[in-house]
């Protein structure tokens, strides 16, 4: 579906936010990018999105080079969710995800049956039909994220674009949000995740990318990437990844876990 | 009775209403709240719509009867009739000029302005994603004004002067543009930053005219003009300002739901398919145009372009595709009312926009619990 190849990107001639970054996102895939703050993800997501023009490198999207179309084909392979959204004005929540048809609306036609139907069903699946005429602003957190969600299923692109979607949502919601990217990539959708929760990549994803400094520094499953020494370096502070048996149903699980007590080996404070 | 009186009886009035409202039996206003409510968003949208379609039609008509010379609504109509059919005409030939070459233009234009600075100031405000934003955020009547005083103090007819501040107009609109995209990055806050600087620049510049103009006719005029006034619209004025409009409004509507999407911020705009710089100066070029034709026939009117899109959206609610006609209904059908009072009150003509200011703030102070609740 998406394969980025030597991505590079700059804000300013000679220092590269992006220095060579390549990975590929299949039917079904969950993508997890995790890197620590400054390190390009949201770049790259920009990149991808359209919002910057890379200054090297190649985006592919369905095998159809999109470094360079224009905003609405783009958007037909591929959508947006933000970490949160707020409008200036009292809209309802179906009014936002009325808004994600537009890329398929004629210049000058009003939405058509069909446009309200794919919004509906959006709405349906996520279960949020309650919250239609209900001001987007009011709603809590979760919810919005949730609608978000919604007009990016209506905008009905294969690749969804998901920028710490799980940030400022509290523990139940955190799970709701990552049992929905789950569901959504069994529906066909292919899901790029950036997130801070190592965590995550365990629980939704197949796929991980880890970040650094404008180049990626590991690729594959999760098992394989997300491994104690990996996510020290990455982070710069000691993590442990180990395998842990849930409670009575014996299935296992691998979880990450920062060692704030006795970890930091003297460095720092 | 004292005003204490009368302010007792107002809250005798509002502690009723409440109890009513406790005891569950509703009143007027709620039950058209409930009743409207209970509509879907379109449903609701088309019944605005009509409402507002039936009271411009009644306010125009009687529009027609407001002035110094006495006249009855069939006589109006039968003046209006004359023109395109053979009816016997037995009224003096005074009448048939001031219905037709003095009142309609008049009436016509404040429709016309009014729902042009309101088009533009909700295109605007959803542009921007910003409710603080009014029509000339660009610089569009500061260079008008200082267009206006130019001609003025040059002695310059009345087409010289609408001439300037059109020209004027554009200019400062073209140099905010132009430095935004320039040195901007072609974002939108650099945009209206080069508005804001814009507008500063020519209003100092006319602060530079007003010292130059003489305090015996230049300067009351130029005061005056600032203030708006439909008083010198001509029907010369409706014909150059229906085409602009018709253009503009055709534009926006052609783009209502890209520049609807434009509300959740310009890159999510981009991510959802909309080409932001085309729409952004569409949305530029049309409501520059409406708005310099307005400032150009009469003046400076502020408070349409800011209030009555929240207005419109509270009728109507937020989908710009709605609140462009509802807000265009609203301008026309609030100026008209305004400036018939000023054509109402004998004697003196109080400045429009002034007028506009006291009358509307009052109005939206009383609706803006209501406003309120969407913003939060």
């Amino acid at each position: 579906m998406l394969s980025v190849e030597n991505l590079q990107f700059s804000y300013v001639k000679d220092q590269m936010v992006l220095k060579d970054v390549s990975f590929g996102l299949g039917a079904h895939d969950v993508l997890c990018l995790l890197g620590p703050n400054g390190t390009g993800k949201t770049t790259l997501l920009r990149c991808l999105l359209g919002l910057h023009r890379p200054t090297g490198g190649r985006i592919f999207l369905d095998g159809r080079d999109v470094t360079e179309v224009s905003p609405r084909a783009r958007a037909k392979y591929m959508a947006y969710v933000p970490q949160a959204s707020s409008v200036a004005f009292p809209y309802e929540a179906e009014e936002i995800v009325h808004m994600g048809r537009v890329a398929h609306l004629r210049v000058g036609a009003s939405p058509s049956k069909n446009d309200r139907a794919v919004c509906r069903e959006a709405m349906e699946v996520l279960g949020i039909s309650h919250l239609r005429t209900k001001m987007f602003n009011r709603l809590s957190g979760g919810e919005r994220q949730m609608v978000l969600v919604a007009r990016a299923m209506a905008q009905q692109a294969g690749v969804l674009a998901m920028d710490e979607p799980t940030a400022n949502l509290d523990y139940g919601n955190q799970v709701k949000i990552l049992r929905l990217v789950h569901h959504l990539s069994e529906q066909g959708y292919s899901i790029l995740l950036v997130t801070h929760f190592p965590d995550h990549a365990f629980l939704a994803c197949n796929q991980v990318v880890l970040m650094k400094d404008g180049v990626v520094k590991a690729r594959g499953s999760p098992e394989a990437v997300v491994t104690s020494e990996s996510l020290t370096s990455l982070y710069g502070t000691e993590v442990s990844v180990t395998e842990t048996t849930l409670c009575d149903c014996g299935m296992s699980a691998r979880v990450c876990v920062p060692l704030v007590r006795n970890g930091n080996n003297g460095k720092g404070p | 009775m004292t005003a204490a009186g009368s302010s007792s009886l107002a809250t005798e009035a509002a502690v009723e209403g409440a109890a009513r409202a406790e005891t569950g039996a509703p009143t007027g206003v709620q039950r058209v709240r409930t009743t409207l409510q209970g509509l879907t968003a379109s449903a609701r949208f088309r019944m605005t719509v009509a409402v507002l379609l039936a009271l411009l039609v009644v306010l125009f008509v009687t529009s027609f009867l407001i002035g110094r010379y006495d006249i009855s609504v069939r006589t109006v109509v039968d003046i209006f009739l004359a023109e395109v059919f053979d009816i016997g005409q037995y009224w003096e030939d005074t009448l048939g000029v001031v219905v037709l070459g003095v009142r309609a233009p008049r009436i016509i234009l404040a429709i016309l302005v009014g729902g042009a600075l309101a088009v533009a100031g909700a295109s605007y405000q959803t542009l921007f994603k910003n409710p603080l934003v009014s029509p000339d955020i660009l610089g569009v009547s500061a260079g008008a004004g200082f267009g206006a005083a130019l001609a003025m103090i040059n002695e310059a007819n009345w087409a010289v002067i609408q001439a300037s501040a059109f020209v004027f107009g554009l200019i400062a609109v073209v140099i905010a543009y132009g430095i935004a995209n320039l040195f901007g990055g072609r974002s939108i806050t650099v945009l209206i930053l080069g508005g804001i600087v814009v507008s500063s620049l020519f209003q100092a510049m006319l602060s530079i005219v007003k010292t130059l103009a003489d305090t015996e006719n230049q300067l009351p005029s130029i005061t005056f003009w600032l203030m708006g006034s439909l008083g010198r619209g001509v029907n010369r004025d409706v014909l150059f300002m229906l085409p602009a409009l018709g253009i503009s409004l055709a534009a926006l509507f052609l783009f209502r739901h890209h520049i609807n999407a434009l509300a959740a911020g310009e890159d999510e705009a981009r991510t959802m398919g909309v080409n932001v710089t085309l729409v952004k100066g569409v949305v530029v070029a049309a409501s520059t145009l409406m708005t310099v034709c307005a400032v150009s026939i009469c003046g400076i009117v502020g408070w349409v372009g800011l209030v009555i899109p929240h207005l419109a959206r509270m009728l109507a609610g937020a989908n710009y595709a709605r609140i462009m006609t509802v807000s265009f209904l609203l301008g026309g059908l609030f100026l008209l009312c305004v400036d018939d009072i000023v054509r109402g009150v004998p004697k003196v003509e109080v400045p429009l926009g002034v007028l506009t200011a006291i009358i509307g703030t009052p109005i939206f102070a009383a609706l803006l619990p209501r406003l309120r609740r969407g913003w939060t």
